[in-house]
Protein backbone atom coordinates (compact mmCIF):
# COMPACT_ATOMS: atom_id res chain seq x y z
CA UNK A 1 0.00 0.00 0.00
CA UNK A 2 1.37 3.52 -1.13
CA UNK A 3 1.89 5.71 1.68
CA UNK A 4 0.21 8.65 2.24
CA UNK A 5 1.81 11.77 3.06
CA UNK A 6 0.13 14.99 4.36
CA UNK A 7 0.67 17.97 2.58
CA UNK A 8 2.60 19.00 -0.58
CA UNK A 9 3.75 22.48 -1.42
CA UNK A 10 4.70 22.71 -5.32
CA UNK A 11 6.30 26.20 -6.53
CA UNK A 12 5.38 26.41 -10.55
CA UNK A 13 7.21 28.34 -12.78
CA UNK A 14 10.63 29.60 -14.84
CA UNK A 15 13.40 30.88 -12.17
CA UNK A 16 14.66 32.29 -15.43
CA UNK A 17 11.39 34.31 -17.11
CA UNK A 18 11.07 37.42 -14.90
CA UNK A 19 7.57 37.26 -12.47
CA UNK A 20 7.79 33.56 -13.83
CA UNK A 21 9.87 33.03 -11.06
CA UNK A 22 7.48 33.45 -8.37
CA UNK A 23 6.13 30.24 -7.59
CA UNK A 24 9.74 28.76 -7.48
CA UNK A 25 10.87 31.56 -5.18
CA UNK A 26 8.38 31.30 -2.56
CA UNK A 27 8.18 27.56 -2.36
CA UNK A 28 12.02 28.09 -1.68
CA UNK A 29 11.21 30.38 1.14
CA UNK A 30 8.85 28.35 2.29
CA UNK A 31 10.90 25.65 2.40
CA UNK A 32 13.03 27.43 4.53
CA UNK A 33 10.57 27.59 7.36
CA UNK A 34 10.69 23.68 7.53
CA UNK A 35 6.86 23.51 8.31
CA UNK A 36 6.32 20.33 9.93
CA UNK A 37 4.72 17.81 7.91
CA UNK A 38 5.10 20.02 4.43
CA UNK A 39 7.29 18.73 1.26
CA UNK A 40 8.17 21.41 -0.95
CA UNK A 41 8.77 20.88 -4.83
CA UNK A 42 9.34 22.85 -7.76
CA UNK A 43 8.76 22.34 -11.30
CA UNK A 44 7.48 22.89 -14.71
CA UNK A 45 4.11 23.84 -15.38
CA UNK A 46 3.45 20.38 -16.91
CA UNK A 47 0.46 18.23 -16.32
CA UNK A 48 1.68 14.90 -15.47
CA UNK A 49 4.56 16.27 -13.51
CA UNK A 50 1.84 18.03 -11.01
CA UNK A 51 -0.28 15.23 -11.34
CA UNK A 52 2.65 13.29 -10.20
CA UNK A 53 3.69 16.18 -7.41
CA UNK A 54 0.53 15.57 -5.57
CA UNK A 55 -0.35 12.05 -5.98
CA UNK A 56 -0.22 10.00 -2.66
CA UNK A 57 -0.51 13.38 -0.78
CA UNK A 58 -3.93 14.61 1.38
CA UNK A 59 -3.56 18.13 0.57
CA UNK A 60 -1.40 20.10 -1.86
CA UNK A 61 -1.39 23.92 -2.21
CA UNK A 62 0.48 25.07 -5.58
CA UNK A 63 1.60 28.61 -5.88
CA UNK A 64 1.67 29.75 -9.48
CA UNK A 65 2.55 33.27 -11.11
CA UNK A 66 -0.90 34.17 -12.98
CA UNK A 67 -2.18 36.86 -15.35
CA UNK A 68 -5.80 37.44 -15.09
CA UNK A 69 -5.37 40.95 -15.63
CA UNK A 70 -5.20 42.44 -12.21
CA UNK A 71 -2.60 44.52 -10.89
CA UNK A 72 1.11 43.03 -10.63
CA UNK A 73 1.64 41.72 -7.40
CA UNK A 74 -1.96 41.12 -6.60
CA UNK A 75 -2.44 37.69 -4.65
CA UNK A 76 -5.10 35.75 -5.52
CA UNK A 77 -6.31 32.00 -3.54
CA UNK A 78 -8.33 30.13 -6.05
CA UNK A 79 -10.69 27.73 -5.09
CA UNK A 80 -11.08 24.48 -7.80
CA UNK A 81 -13.53 22.87 -5.83
CA UNK A 82 -15.49 26.24 -7.30
CA UNK A 83 -15.93 25.30 -10.63
CA UNK A 84 -13.71 23.90 -13.89
CA UNK A 85 -10.43 25.67 -14.19
CA UNK A 86 -9.62 26.75 -17.85
CA UNK A 87 -6.01 27.33 -19.61
CA UNK A 88 -6.68 30.99 -21.36
CA UNK A 89 -3.34 31.43 -21.90
CA UNK A 90 -1.43 28.86 -22.32
CA UNK A 91 1.75 29.31 -23.79
CA UNK A 92 1.92 25.88 -25.95
CA UNK A 93 -1.20 23.44 -26.82
CA UNK A 94 1.38 20.75 -26.54
CA UNK A 95 1.96 21.37 -22.92
CA UNK A 96 -0.88 20.51 -20.72
CA UNK A 97 -0.76 23.39 -17.86
CA UNK A 98 -1.98 23.67 -14.10
CA UNK A 99 -5.43 23.88 -15.59
CA UNK A 100 -5.28 20.96 -17.47
CA UNK A 101 -3.68 19.24 -14.66
CA UNK A 102 -6.48 19.65 -11.85
CA UNK A 103 -9.29 19.26 -14.56
CA UNK A 104 -7.75 15.95 -15.19
CA UNK A 105 -7.17 15.33 -11.78
CA UNK A 106 -11.04 15.67 -11.31
CA UNK A 107 -11.91 13.38 -13.89
CA UNK A 108 -9.27 10.65 -13.06
CA UNK A 109 -10.39 11.19 -9.28
CA UNK A 110 -7.37 11.92 -8.78
CA UNK A 111 -6.70 15.16 -7.27
CA UNK A 112 -5.85 15.86 -3.26
CA UNK A 113 -8.42 15.89 -0.74
CA UNK A 114 -8.04 19.39 -0.20
CA UNK A 115 -6.34 21.73 -2.94
CA UNK A 116 -5.52 25.07 -2.28
CA UNK A 117 -4.41 27.20 -5.45
CA UNK A 118 -2.06 30.62 -4.95
CA UNK A 119 -1.89 32.84 -7.71
CA UNK A 120 0.64 35.73 -7.95
CA UNK A 121 0.15 38.36 -10.64
CA UNK A 122 2.76 38.73 -12.73
CA UNK A 123 3.68 41.29 -15.29
CA UNK A 124 6.82 41.13 -17.05
CA UNK A 125 8.46 37.79 -18.16
CA UNK A 126 11.50 38.55 -19.66
CA UNK A 127 14.35 35.95 -19.72
CA UNK A 128 16.60 36.73 -17.07
CA UNK A 129 15.27 40.09 -15.93
CA UNK A 130 14.44 38.77 -12.33
CA UNK A 131 11.43 39.75 -10.59
CA UNK A 132 9.90 42.68 -11.18
CA UNK A 133 9.74 44.82 -7.68
CA UNK A 134 5.83 44.36 -7.09
CA UNK A 135 5.98 40.84 -7.13
CA UNK A 136 8.84 40.62 -4.71
CA UNK A 137 6.78 42.86 -2.64
CA UNK A 138 4.04 39.88 -2.81
CA UNK A 139 5.97 37.08 -1.75
CA UNK A 140 5.64 37.36 1.99
CA UNK A 141 1.84 38.19 1.33
CA UNK A 142 1.52 35.09 -0.78
CA UNK A 143 3.70 33.63 1.89
CA UNK A 144 0.92 34.53 4.42
CA UNK A 145 -1.72 33.33 2.95
CA UNK A 146 0.47 29.56 2.43
CA UNK A 147 0.35 29.61 5.90
CA UNK A 148 -3.04 30.34 6.81
CA UNK A 149 -4.38 27.96 4.52
CA UNK A 150 -2.30 24.99 6.05
CA UNK A 151 -3.63 26.27 9.42
CA UNK A 152 -7.02 26.39 8.57
CA UNK A 153 -6.91 23.02 7.27
CA UNK A 154 -4.91 21.72 10.69
CA UNK A 155 -7.64 23.34 12.43
CA UNK A 156 -10.41 21.81 10.13
CA UNK A 157 -8.47 17.92 10.49
CA UNK A 158 -8.09 18.73 14.16
CA UNK A 159 -11.79 19.21 14.52
CA UNK A 160 -12.76 16.32 12.41
CA UNK A 161 -10.94 14.40 14.53
CA UNK B 1 -23.42 33.75 -56.77
CA UNK B 2 -20.92 31.65 -54.83
CA UNK B 3 -21.73 30.65 -51.91
CA UNK B 4 -19.62 30.59 -48.69
CA UNK B 5 -20.09 28.93 -45.78
CA UNK B 6 -18.16 29.49 -42.70
CA UNK B 7 -17.49 27.21 -39.79
CA UNK B 8 -15.65 28.45 -36.66
CA UNK B 9 -13.54 25.94 -34.59
CA UNK B 10 -12.60 27.53 -31.54
CA UNK B 11 -12.03 24.23 -29.51
CA UNK B 12 -8.76 22.42 -31.32
CA UNK B 13 -6.23 22.84 -28.70
CA UNK B 14 -4.43 19.65 -29.52
CA UNK B 15 -2.35 20.77 -32.88
CA UNK B 16 0.86 23.55 -32.21
CA UNK B 17 0.66 26.97 -32.93
CA UNK B 18 -1.47 29.07 -35.06
CA UNK B 19 -3.56 27.96 -38.44
CA UNK B 20 -6.58 27.42 -40.14
CA UNK B 21 -8.30 25.27 -43.04
CA UNK B 22 -9.68 26.11 -46.05
CA UNK B 23 -11.18 24.02 -48.31
CA UNK B 24 -12.67 25.58 -51.22
CA UNK B 25 -15.15 23.53 -52.95
CA UNK B 26 -16.60 24.41 -56.12
CA UNK B 27 -19.66 22.14 -58.12
CA UNK B 28 -19.90 19.42 -55.33
CA UNK B 29 -15.80 19.12 -55.88
CA UNK B 30 -12.95 19.76 -54.16
CA UNK B 31 -10.86 21.96 -56.06
CA UNK B 32 -8.13 23.46 -53.05
CA UNK B 33 -7.25 22.15 -49.61
CA UNK B 34 -5.29 25.26 -47.28
CA UNK B 35 -3.61 24.50 -44.08
CA UNK B 36 -3.02 28.52 -43.38
CA UNK B 37 -0.40 29.18 -41.20
CA UNK B 38 -0.42 32.52 -39.79
CA UNK B 39 1.70 31.37 -36.05
CA UNK B 40 4.07 34.95 -36.28
CA UNK B 41 7.10 34.26 -37.61
CA UNK B 42 9.59 33.87 -34.77
CA UNK B 43 13.71 34.72 -36.53
CA UNK B 44 15.11 32.08 -34.45
CA UNK B 45 17.60 31.75 -37.78
CA UNK B 46 18.21 35.61 -37.35
CA UNK B 47 18.46 36.06 -33.34
CA UNK B 48 21.36 33.40 -33.53
CA UNK B 49 23.77 35.47 -36.29
CA UNK B 50 26.73 36.89 -33.73
CA UNK B 51 25.69 34.78 -31.09
CA UNK B 52 28.70 32.32 -29.95
CA UNK B 53 28.24 28.54 -31.27
CA UNK B 54 28.36 27.50 -27.94
CA UNK B 55 25.23 29.14 -27.27
CA UNK B 56 23.33 27.37 -30.05
CA UNK B 57 21.90 24.45 -28.27
CA UNK B 58 20.48 26.47 -25.48
CA UNK B 59 18.68 28.71 -28.21
CA UNK B 60 17.43 26.71 -30.29
CA UNK B 61 15.73 24.72 -27.50
CA UNK B 62 13.75 27.55 -26.56
CA UNK B 63 12.39 26.84 -30.14
CA UNK B 64 9.97 24.27 -28.83
CA UNK B 65 9.09 23.29 -25.88
CA UNK B 66 8.14 19.56 -26.36
CA UNK B 67 10.97 18.71 -28.38
CA UNK B 68 14.00 21.01 -27.00
CA UNK B 69 15.91 17.99 -26.89
CA UNK B 70 15.82 17.49 -31.02
CA UNK B 71 16.52 21.42 -31.49
CA UNK B 72 20.03 20.40 -28.77
CA UNK B 73 21.04 17.69 -30.67
CA UNK B 74 20.66 18.98 -34.56
CA UNK B 75 22.49 22.54 -32.92
CA UNK B 76 25.02 20.22 -31.18
CA UNK B 77 25.73 18.10 -33.95
CA UNK B 78 25.97 20.77 -36.60
CA UNK B 79 28.22 23.31 -34.74
CA UNK B 80 30.31 20.23 -33.66
CA UNK B 81 30.66 19.40 -37.76
CA UNK B 82 31.57 22.94 -38.48
CA UNK B 83 34.53 22.73 -35.73
CA UNK B 84 35.44 19.01 -36.83
CA UNK B 85 34.69 17.27 -33.41
CA UNK B 86 33.49 14.10 -33.29
CA UNK B 87 32.31 13.21 -29.55
CA UNK B 88 33.29 9.58 -27.50
CA UNK B 89 30.87 6.98 -28.34
CA UNK B 90 29.68 6.87 -24.51
CA UNK B 91 28.77 11.19 -24.96
CA UNK B 92 26.88 9.75 -28.04
CA UNK B 93 25.45 7.14 -26.14
CA UNK B 94 24.24 9.10 -23.60
CA UNK B 95 22.68 11.47 -26.40
CA UNK B 96 20.67 8.94 -27.45
CA UNK B 97 19.27 7.84 -23.74
CA UNK B 98 18.39 11.41 -23.99
CA UNK B 99 16.17 11.57 -27.18
CA UNK B 100 14.92 7.99 -25.70
CA UNK B 101 13.31 10.47 -23.01
CA UNK B 102 11.96 12.87 -25.54
CA UNK B 103 10.42 10.30 -28.01
CA UNK B 104 8.79 8.76 -24.92
CA UNK B 105 7.05 12.10 -23.65
CA UNK B 106 6.41 13.70 -26.57
CA UNK B 107 4.68 10.52 -28.30
CA UNK B 108 2.89 9.83 -25.20
CA UNK B 109 1.50 13.13 -24.45
CA UNK B 110 0.66 12.95 -28.74
CA UNK B 111 -1.10 9.71 -28.83
CA UNK B 112 -2.78 9.76 -25.44
CA UNK B 113 -3.76 12.74 -24.98
CA UNK B 114 -3.83 14.68 -28.34
CA UNK B 115 -4.51 11.92 -30.89
CA UNK B 116 -6.53 9.28 -28.79
CA UNK B 117 -9.40 11.37 -28.26
CA UNK B 118 -10.18 11.24 -32.31
CA UNK B 119 -10.33 7.43 -32.63
CA UNK B 120 -12.91 7.72 -29.67
CA UNK B 121 -14.48 10.25 -30.20
CA UNK B 122 -14.24 12.89 -27.61
CA UNK B 123 -13.53 16.49 -27.53
CA UNK B 124 -10.34 15.92 -25.74
CA UNK B 125 -7.89 14.16 -22.76
CA UNK B 126 -10.03 15.74 -20.31
CA UNK B 127 -13.52 14.42 -21.30
CA UNK B 128 -11.95 10.73 -22.07
CA UNK B 129 -10.30 10.70 -18.76
CA UNK B 130 -14.23 10.13 -17.37
CA UNK B 131 -14.45 6.94 -20.08
CA UNK B 132 -10.86 5.83 -20.04
CA UNK B 133 -9.20 6.74 -17.05
CA UNK B 134 -6.84 3.60 -16.89
CA UNK B 135 -5.68 4.96 -20.71
CA UNK B 136 -5.00 8.83 -19.58
CA UNK B 137 -3.12 7.59 -16.47
CA UNK B 138 -1.26 5.35 -18.56
CA UNK B 139 0.04 8.18 -21.08
CA UNK B 140 0.24 9.96 -17.63
CA UNK B 141 2.87 8.06 -16.62
CA UNK B 142 4.58 7.33 -19.56
CA UNK B 143 4.93 10.43 -20.05
CA UNK B 144 6.30 11.27 -16.42
CA UNK B 145 8.57 8.00 -17.61
CA UNK B 146 10.07 10.09 -20.87
CA UNK B 147 10.44 13.08 -17.76
CA UNK B 148 12.21 11.44 -15.41
CA UNK B 149 14.92 10.87 -18.68
CA UNK B 150 14.85 14.50 -19.44
CA UNK B 151 15.60 15.68 -15.97
CA UNK B 152 18.44 13.71 -15.45
CA UNK B 153 20.39 13.88 -18.55
CA UNK B 154 19.34 17.42 -19.68
CA UNK B 155 19.19 19.14 -16.09
CA UNK B 156 15.27 19.73 -16.28
CA UNK B 157 12.24 18.40 -18.22
CA UNK B 158 11.55 21.50 -19.99
CA UNK B 159 13.99 22.91 -21.90
CA UNK B 160 16.97 21.36 -20.62
CA UNK B 161 20.20 23.19 -19.64
CA UNK B 162 23.04 19.90 -19.42
CA UNK B 163 23.56 19.46 -23.23
CA UNK B 164 26.45 21.41 -24.71
CA UNK B 165 28.74 21.61 -27.65
CA UNK B 166 30.83 18.85 -27.05
CA UNK B 167 29.08 16.87 -24.61
CA UNK B 168 27.39 17.25 -21.37
CA UNK B 169 28.29 20.48 -18.60
CA UNK B 170 27.17 16.57 -16.01
CA UNK B 171 27.28 13.59 -16.87
CA UNK B 172 25.34 10.67 -14.54
CA UNK B 173 26.47 8.32 -12.58
CA UNK B 174 25.62 4.24 -13.39
CA UNK B 175 23.86 4.66 -9.86
CA UNK B 176 21.92 7.92 -11.30
CA UNK B 177 21.07 5.90 -14.84
CA UNK B 178 19.92 2.67 -13.22
CA UNK B 179 17.64 3.98 -10.73
CA UNK B 180 15.33 5.07 -13.50
CA UNK B 181 15.44 1.53 -14.95
CA UNK B 182 12.47 0.24 -12.67
CA UNK B 183 9.73 2.52 -14.08
CA UNK B 184 11.53 1.52 -17.48
CA UNK B 185 10.55 -1.96 -17.66
CA UNK B 186 6.78 -0.95 -16.27
CA UNK B 187 6.56 1.73 -19.30
CA UNK B 188 8.09 -1.21 -21.80
CA UNK B 189 4.98 -3.27 -20.88
CA UNK B 190 3.01 -0.28 -21.14
CA UNK B 191 3.96 0.63 -24.29
CA UNK B 192 3.59 -3.27 -25.86
CA UNK B 193 -0.07 -3.07 -24.12
CA UNK B 194 -0.08 0.57 -26.23
CA UNK B 195 0.59 -0.92 -29.13
CA UNK B 196 -2.09 -3.68 -28.82
CA UNK B 197 -4.37 -1.36 -28.12
CA UNK B 198 -3.62 1.12 -30.75
CA UNK B 199 -3.69 -1.55 -33.50
CA UNK B 200 -7.38 -1.94 -32.70
CA UNK B 201 -8.34 1.24 -33.25
CA UNK B 202 -10.85 2.22 -36.26
CA UNK B 203 -9.19 3.96 -38.93
CA UNK B 204 -10.29 5.45 -42.35
CA UNK B 205 -9.26 4.23 -45.49
CA UNK B 206 -6.35 7.07 -47.19
CA UNK B 207 -2.99 5.36 -48.75
CA UNK B 208 -0.23 7.95 -49.32
CA UNK B 209 2.46 7.35 -51.78
CA UNK B 210 4.70 10.29 -51.20
CA UNK B 211 8.54 9.65 -50.92
CA UNK B 212 9.12 8.83 -47.05
CA UNK B 213 12.40 10.29 -46.13
CA UNK B 214 14.37 10.07 -42.87
CA UNK B 215 17.50 8.96 -41.70
CA UNK B 216 19.09 5.65 -41.35
CA UNK B 217 21.59 4.84 -38.62
CA UNK B 218 24.23 2.46 -38.84
CA UNK B 219 22.73 -0.22 -37.32
CA UNK B 220 20.67 1.69 -34.73
CA UNK B 221 16.84 3.01 -35.56
CA UNK B 222 18.10 6.38 -35.54
CA UNK B 223 18.14 9.36 -33.43
CA UNK B 224 20.95 11.60 -33.29
CA UNK B 225 22.75 10.63 -36.69
CA UNK B 226 22.52 9.14 -39.95
CA UNK B 227 22.45 8.86 -43.49
CA UNK B 228 19.36 10.46 -45.00
CA UNK B 229 17.65 7.89 -47.16
CA UNK B 230 14.10 8.42 -48.65
CA UNK B 231 12.05 4.99 -50.05
CA UNK B 232 12.92 5.78 -53.97
CA UNK B 233 16.67 5.72 -53.57
CA UNK B 234 17.57 8.84 -52.21
CA UNK B 235 20.94 8.26 -50.11
CA UNK B 236 22.59 11.36 -49.02
CA UNK B 237 24.72 13.11 -45.83
CA UNK B 238 23.17 16.00 -44.19
CA UNK B 239 25.58 18.17 -45.78
CA UNK B 240 23.79 17.59 -49.01
CA UNK B 241 20.05 18.17 -47.50
CA UNK B 242 19.84 21.88 -49.04
CA UNK B 243 20.47 20.23 -52.62
CA UNK B 244 17.62 17.68 -52.27
CA UNK B 245 14.78 19.84 -50.55
CA UNK B 246 14.46 23.26 -50.93
CA UNK B 247 11.93 25.59 -48.84
CA UNK B 248 9.74 28.34 -50.31
CA UNK B 249 6.91 30.78 -49.19
CA UNK B 250 3.55 29.94 -50.03
CA UNK B 251 1.11 33.23 -49.43
CA UNK B 252 -1.33 31.12 -47.02
CA UNK B 253 1.10 30.66 -44.64
CA UNK B 254 3.82 32.74 -43.01
CA UNK B 255 6.16 29.20 -42.01
CA UNK B 256 8.18 27.99 -44.96
CA UNK B 257 7.05 24.27 -46.84
CA UNK B 258 9.61 22.19 -48.00
CA UNK B 259 9.72 20.23 -50.82
CA UNK B 260 11.75 17.70 -52.96
CA UNK B 261 13.61 20.33 -55.89
CA UNK B 262 11.62 18.63 -58.47
CA UNK B 263 8.35 20.09 -56.43
CA UNK B 264 7.48 17.06 -55.57
CA UNK B 265 6.49 16.76 -51.43
CA UNK B 266 7.91 14.36 -49.50
CA UNK B 267 6.91 12.50 -45.57
CA UNK B 268 9.14 12.91 -42.49
CA UNK B 269 8.06 11.09 -39.52
CA UNK B 270 7.41 8.12 -37.55
CA UNK B 271 5.53 6.30 -41.20
CA UNK B 272 9.08 7.22 -42.76
CA UNK B 273 11.41 6.09 -40.12
CA UNK B 274 9.57 2.56 -39.54
CA UNK B 275 9.55 2.56 -43.35
CA UNK B 276 12.72 2.78 -43.80
CA UNK B 277 14.21 1.13 -40.62
CA UNK B 278 12.05 -1.27 -39.19
CA UNK B 279 15.12 -3.98 -38.92
CA UNK B 280 17.05 -1.65 -36.38
CA UNK B 281 13.94 -1.67 -34.02
CA UNK B 282 14.77 -3.59 -31.01
CA UNK B 283 12.94 -7.61 -30.77
CA UNK B 284 10.68 -6.29 -28.28
CA UNK B 285 9.42 -3.48 -30.62
CA UNK B 286 9.89 -5.28 -33.95
CA UNK B 287 7.56 -8.24 -32.46
CA UNK B 288 4.75 -6.19 -31.57
CA UNK B 289 5.09 -4.48 -35.06
CA UNK B 290 4.52 -7.52 -36.39
CA UNK B 291 1.87 -8.61 -33.97
CA UNK B 292 0.23 -5.13 -34.99
CA UNK B 293 0.08 -6.36 -38.58
CA UNK B 294 2.29 -3.42 -39.35
CA UNK B 295 4.45 -3.72 -42.51
CA UNK B 296 6.17 -1.11 -44.74
CA UNK B 297 2.71 -1.25 -47.06
CA UNK B 298 0.95 -0.44 -44.28
CA UNK B 299 2.86 2.25 -42.94
CA UNK B 300 1.35 4.23 -45.87
CA UNK B 301 -2.10 5.19 -43.88
CA UNK B 302 -1.30 8.14 -41.98
CA UNK B 303 -4.48 7.32 -39.83
CA UNK B 304 -1.97 4.47 -38.91
CA UNK B 305 0.85 6.19 -37.21
CA UNK B 306 -0.80 6.16 -33.55
CA UNK B 307 0.37 2.44 -33.90
CA UNK B 308 3.96 3.39 -35.07
CA UNK B 309 4.32 5.89 -32.03
CA UNK B 310 3.29 3.11 -29.85
CA UNK B 311 5.84 1.23 -31.31
CA UNK B 312 8.64 3.72 -31.21
CA UNK B 313 7.52 4.43 -27.75
CA UNK B 314 8.45 0.96 -27.17
CA UNK B 315 11.02 0.77 -28.79
CA UNK B 316 12.19 4.18 -27.09
CA UNK B 317 11.98 2.27 -23.39
CA UNK B 318 14.19 -1.03 -24.85
CA UNK B 319 16.58 1.31 -25.93
CA UNK B 320 16.69 3.13 -22.88
CA UNK B 321 17.31 0.45 -20.84
CA UNK B 322 19.49 -1.43 -23.45
CA UNK B 323 21.83 2.35 -22.54
CA UNK B 324 21.47 2.22 -19.50
CA UNK B 325 22.85 -1.69 -18.74
CA UNK B 326 25.53 -0.81 -20.92
CA UNK B 327 26.68 2.72 -19.61
CA UNK B 328 30.21 3.02 -19.37
CA UNK B 329 30.58 6.83 -17.62
CA UNK B 330 32.71 9.34 -20.21
CA UNK B 331 36.41 9.91 -18.85
CA UNK B 332 35.08 13.21 -19.68
CA UNK B 333 31.81 15.25 -19.64
CA UNK B 334 33.11 17.31 -22.96
CA UNK B 335 35.32 17.37 -25.64
CA UNK B 336 38.08 20.86 -25.80
CA UNK B 337 36.41 23.02 -28.26
CA UNK B 338 38.47 24.80 -30.47
CA UNK B 339 37.19 27.81 -32.36
CA UNK B 340 37.96 27.70 -35.99
CA UNK B 341 36.02 29.12 -39.14
CA UNK B 342 33.51 26.16 -40.93
CA UNK B 343 30.44 25.71 -42.29
CA UNK B 344 28.53 22.50 -40.35
CA UNK B 345 25.21 20.44 -41.11
CA UNK B 346 23.37 18.21 -39.01
CA UNK B 347 20.01 16.47 -39.36
CA UNK B 348 18.57 14.37 -36.48
CA UNK B 349 15.12 12.38 -36.04
CA UNK B 350 12.35 14.51 -33.69
CA UNK B 351 9.17 12.90 -32.91
CA UNK B 352 8.01 14.43 -35.57
CA UNK B 353 10.69 13.90 -38.61
CA UNK B 354 13.79 15.20 -39.97
CA UNK B 355 15.80 18.50 -38.04
CA UNK B 356 18.08 19.68 -40.15
CA UNK B 357 20.13 22.55 -39.00
CA UNK B 358 22.99 24.18 -40.61
CA UNK B 359 25.75 26.72 -39.24
CA UNK B 360 28.69 29.26 -40.66
CA UNK B 361 30.99 30.04 -37.94
CA UNK B 362 33.89 32.47 -38.32
CA UNK B 363 37.34 31.90 -36.65
CA UNK B 364 35.87 33.18 -32.92
CA UNK B 365 33.58 30.32 -33.54
CA UNK B 366 30.60 32.96 -34.02
CA UNK B 367 27.82 32.27 -35.69
CA UNK B 368 27.80 34.15 -38.98
CA UNK B 369 24.51 31.94 -40.72
CA UNK B 370 22.23 29.76 -39.57
CA UNK B 371 19.20 27.71 -41.12
CA UNK B 372 16.96 25.39 -39.58
CA UNK B 373 14.52 23.57 -41.25
CA UNK B 374 11.75 21.30 -38.86
CA UNK B 375 9.97 18.57 -39.33
CA UNK B 376 6.21 20.22 -39.85
CA UNK B 377 7.42 22.80 -42.69
CA UNK B 378 8.82 19.33 -44.23
CA UNK B 379 5.34 17.74 -43.64
CA UNK B 380 2.99 20.88 -44.18
CA UNK B 381 2.66 20.13 -47.79
CA UNK B 382 1.99 16.56 -47.29
CA UNK B 383 -0.55 17.55 -44.52
CA UNK B 384 -2.79 19.46 -47.43
CA UNK B 385 -2.87 16.59 -49.85
CA UNK B 386 -3.47 14.11 -47.34
CA UNK B 387 -6.21 17.04 -46.44
CA UNK B 388 -7.49 16.88 -50.18
CA UNK B 389 -7.56 12.90 -50.22
CA UNK B 390 -9.38 12.88 -47.39
CA UNK B 391 -12.19 15.63 -47.73
CA UNK B 392 -12.79 15.60 -51.85
CA UNK B 393 -14.34 11.78 -50.97
CA UNK B 394 -16.31 13.01 -47.97
CA UNK B 395 -17.91 15.85 -48.64
CA UNK B 396 -21.08 14.70 -48.13
CA UNK B 397 -20.47 14.87 -44.50
CA UNK B 398 -21.67 16.98 -42.42
CA UNK B 399 -19.74 20.07 -41.66
CA UNK B 400 -19.20 18.74 -37.99
CA UNK B 401 -18.26 15.55 -39.28
CA UNK B 402 -15.70 16.48 -41.84
CA UNK B 403 -14.32 18.99 -39.79
CA UNK B 404 -13.63 16.49 -37.57
CA UNK B 405 -11.94 14.31 -39.59
CA UNK B 406 -9.85 17.16 -40.95
CA UNK B 407 -8.76 17.55 -37.71
CA UNK B 408 -7.68 14.49 -37.13
CA UNK B 409 -5.83 13.98 -40.44
CA UNK B 410 -3.84 17.20 -39.21
CA UNK B 411 -3.17 15.28 -35.72
CA UNK B 412 -1.95 12.57 -37.87
CA UNK B 413 1.21 14.71 -38.07
CA UNK B 414 1.05 15.65 -34.66
CA UNK B 415 2.10 19.00 -36.36
CA UNK B 416 4.17 21.74 -34.24
CA UNK B 417 3.28 24.61 -36.01
CA UNK B 418 5.12 27.16 -33.68
CA UNK B 419 8.10 24.92 -34.14
CA UNK B 420 4.11 26.39 -31.69
CA UNK B 421 -2.00 26.09 -32.06
CA UNK B 422 -5.04 27.67 -29.78
CA UNK B 423 -7.55 26.65 -32.64
CA UNK B 424 -8.06 25.71 -35.91
CA UNK B 425 -10.40 27.94 -38.27
CA UNK B 426 -12.06 25.55 -41.10
CA UNK B 427 -13.33 27.60 -43.53
CA UNK B 428 -15.41 25.80 -46.31
CA UNK B 429 -15.95 27.76 -49.65
CA UNK B 430 -18.58 26.07 -51.63
CA UNK B 431 -19.35 27.67 -54.60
Amino acid sequence: MKEVRPVVLIGLGDADRGDDGAGPALATRLAGLDLPGVEVRTGARDAAWILDAWARHESAVVVDCIRSGQPVGTVRRIDPSHGPLVDRATASTHGLGLASAVELGRALGDLPRRLALVGIEGGSFAVGSGMSPEVCAALPVAASMVVRILTEWRVQEAQNA
Amino acid sequence: MPKTRTIRVDSLARVEGEGSLTLDVRDGELVDARLDIFEPPRFFEALLRGRSCEEAPDITARICGICPVAYQMSAVGAVEDALGLTVSRPIHLLRRLLYCGEWIESHSLHVFMLHAPDFLGFEGAISMARKHPDLVRRGLRLKQVGNAIMSLLGGREVHPINVKVGGFYRVPSRAELRALAGDLAWAREAAQESVRWAAKLPVPDLARNDERVALRGDGEYPFDQGTIVSDRGLEVESEQFEEEFIEEHAPHTTALQARRRDGRSYLVGPMARFALNRERLSPGALEAADEAGLDRASARNPFRSIVIRCVEILYACEEALRLIEEYDPPDAPTSKIEPRAGVGHAATEAPRGILYHRYRLDDRGIIQEARIVPPTSQNQHAIEQDLHAFASSRLELSEEELRHGCEQTIRNYDPCISCATHFLDLRVNRQ
